[in-house]
């Protein structure tokens, strides 16, 4: 799945701490056009995304400092991030608690790029139809 | 667990349906057992354009070498190389700087994005390191690389079973498998045994392995049956084409037992053995001669001797004869051909001449017997009536069945033996028939022109 030109240069927060991930991540999200950013912690994630705003906020559940769901949570109940598009991203097999934590889709590790770019770009479409259908 | 299958329904069935996906495999073992021709097997049988394999020669496997013997094997086909199988070589940059193979692995594998990378030889990356702190910084990152992608890898190392807990890629590995090359006097046997699969089951021990043109070709250690066969007794009693012979048992000669026929040579072990086959022939029952000494020539003129017509007895529906030399006996290997055989020709008696034959393939007097009891429930299970040959040790009287241990797993005995007097006297006589009653005199046996006889 190709993204939109509308979407080209959206941008993705990517909260993990494995270093071969988010360099897998940062190469295949960039290569189909993507702004990436990173942070290392779940609290280091909660900040930025306050302050980037990023489209898609990509996060792990096992983080140090603060896990991915309660980041997911916290960003979700929030009026001024709760428009951030969360992908759960997680080597534990965990869809069903992500979504209670009000995720907006899972993906189980490892990476495939494939369905990574394809599972964002979908995120991406939904987010512009929705405000389209807003406005 | 999603698996991913070797090209060899065997190899997948040791790995309890195939190599678990997205793990790090190592397949060790000595130069020439295998180890390349298996991951190339399983390259071809996983190839696709849309997620292609990696295949990563290192200096010690050049590329040209590789590529070039692949060419030999019929698995192999030249149109998916460059395509669905992507070699590189990687060897330079490997003598260049060592520890920059990760950098390149990373080059590769965004490029290509493949579901399978081989990396052959592992090992040779190692010995290029200036020392062993490097050797792990490089694993850990070339390691972590490979765990967060998307892919299966395959490490191809000279490695030995001493290294297994000396080397830290064995820690990382979730898989092991091992390809071993065993000498046994003038021949080499080939074996296959998986030492870890992290999260799976697998057939545990050594497998027989055949190296060809097709392949690797796996025969996994025969072992009893996983389903135990049913005991209740089937009241059929059969003929063993001797009428005086089955009147010296009273109910016995039911369907799928296994009866021990014990005796030296030329005490008329095979004769016993052929008319127990031929009756079943007459009855309409599908027969199979697993013989290590009698070869078809030798077959065919016993036969005639008796004035068989050949015709009448050997073919399909009858009597099937499967020749090993026992020079080559290769026990698990024999064992899957008899089941083969069995399945496919529908075969309800078996005759083994002689188990003991077998015993030269073994490897330790433990897996004989494990074997034989294995090979009996085998033909329990699948209602086959079988009667084993064992050639006792000496011709006299007196040498019996001691030291072969396994006369427990047989539901008849009979012993043979040859009297030296004035002229040779051979004798038969019935020691065991489970739950019937028998005589168990000695009686005359004599081999005619009209086959055997029993006063």
């Amino acid at each position: 799945m190709q993204p939109l030109n509308a979407i080209e240069k959206a941008l993705i927060l990517v909260v993990e701490r494995d270093p071969h991930v988010k360099r897998l991540e940062s190469f295949f999200l960039e290569q189909a056009g993507y702004r990436v950013e990173f942070a290392d912690d779940g609290l280091q994630g909660l900040e930025r995304a306050r302050i980037l705003l990023p489209r898609i906020l990509v996060t792990e559940i096992m983080l140090p400092r603060m896990d991915g769901l309660r980041v997911c949570r916290a960003l979700k109940s929030n009026p001024a991030t709760k428009g951030i598009a969360i992908l759960v991203f997680s080597i534990l097999s965990a869809e069903d608690r992500a979504r209670e934590a009000g995720a907006d889709a899972f993906l189980l590790k490892p990476l495939d790029d494939t369905r990574l770019v394809d599972t964002v770009t979908k995120l991406l479409r939904d987010d512009r139809e929705e405000r389209a259908w807003s406005a | 667990m999603e698996r991913l299958k070797t090209g060899s329904a065997e190899v997948d069935e040791i790995l309890a349906g195939g190599f678990p996906r997205n793990a790090i495999h190592i397949i060790m073992g000595a130069p020439g057992t295998g180890k390349t021709i298996l991951a190339e097997q399983l390259c071809f049988a996983n190839a696709a354009r849309d997620r292609p394999v990696l295949y990563l020669a290192t200096f010690s496997e050049p590329l040209q070498k590789l590529v070039g013997f692949l060419q030999e094997f019929s698995f192999a086909h030249p149109e998916k190389l460059g395509t669905e199988i992507i070699y590189e070589y990687v060897g330079e940059d490997v003598l260049t700087s060592p520890q920059r193979v990760t950098e390149r692995v990373e080059e590769l594998l965004t490029l290509h994005r493949p579901k399978i990378i081989v990396i052959d030889s592992f090992k040779a990356l190692a010995d290029l390191m200036p020392d062993r702190s490097a050797w792990r910084r490089t694993l850990d990152a070339i390691a972590g690389m490979l765990s967060a992608y998307n892919t299966t890898t395959f490490w191809v190392g000279e490695y030995t079973s001493e290294m297994i807990s000396d080397l830290p890629e064995f820690a990382v590995a979730d898989g092991i498998v091992d390809l071993a090359r065993i000498e046994r006097g003038a021949r080499d046997e080939r074996f296959l045994r998986v030492l870890k699969l992290r999260g799976s089951g697998f057939l545990a021990g050594n497998h027989a392995v055949h190296l060809s043109s097709r392949g690797i070709e796996a025969f996994h250690r025969f072992i009893t049956p996983a389903a135990p066969p049913d005991y209740r007794p089937v009241i059929e009693r059969l003929k063993s084409g001797i009428s005086q012979l089955d009147d010296m048992i009273a109910t016995g000669w039911l369907r799928g037992t296994a009866t021990l026929v014990a005796g030296p040579s030329g005490a008329g072990k095979t004769s016993l053995g052929l008319h127990f086959l031929r009756a079943g022939v007459d009855e309409g029952e599908p027969g199979l001669l697993a013989s290590f000494q009698e070869n078809p020539t030798q077959l065919i003129r016993v036969m005639t001797h008796f004035g068989w017509s050949t015709k009448q007895v050997l073919g399909p529906g009858k009597l099937d004869h499967f020749y090993t030399s026992p020079v080559e006996i290769q026990i698990d290997t024999v064992a899957h051909e008899i089941v083969r055989r069995i399945d496919t020709h529908g075969v309800k008696r078996v005759v083994i001449d002689a188990v003991s034959d077998l015993q030269k393939g073994a490897s330790d007097p433990l897996r004989y017997r494990d074997f034989l009891y294995s090979l009996a429930q085998m033909f329990a299970a699948r209602n086959v009536t079988s009667m084993l040959l064992i050639e006792t040790a000496g011709v006299f009287p007196g040498h019996g069945l001691t030291g072969y241990e396994v006369s427990f797993m047989s539901d008849n005995i009979l012993l043979l033996e040859m009297l030296l007097e004035d002229k040779l006297t051979r004798t038969i006589r019935v020691l065991k028939s489970r739950g019937s009653e028998h005589d168990g005199r000695r009686h005359a046996l004599s081999i005619t022109q009209s086959g055997v006889a029993v006063d």
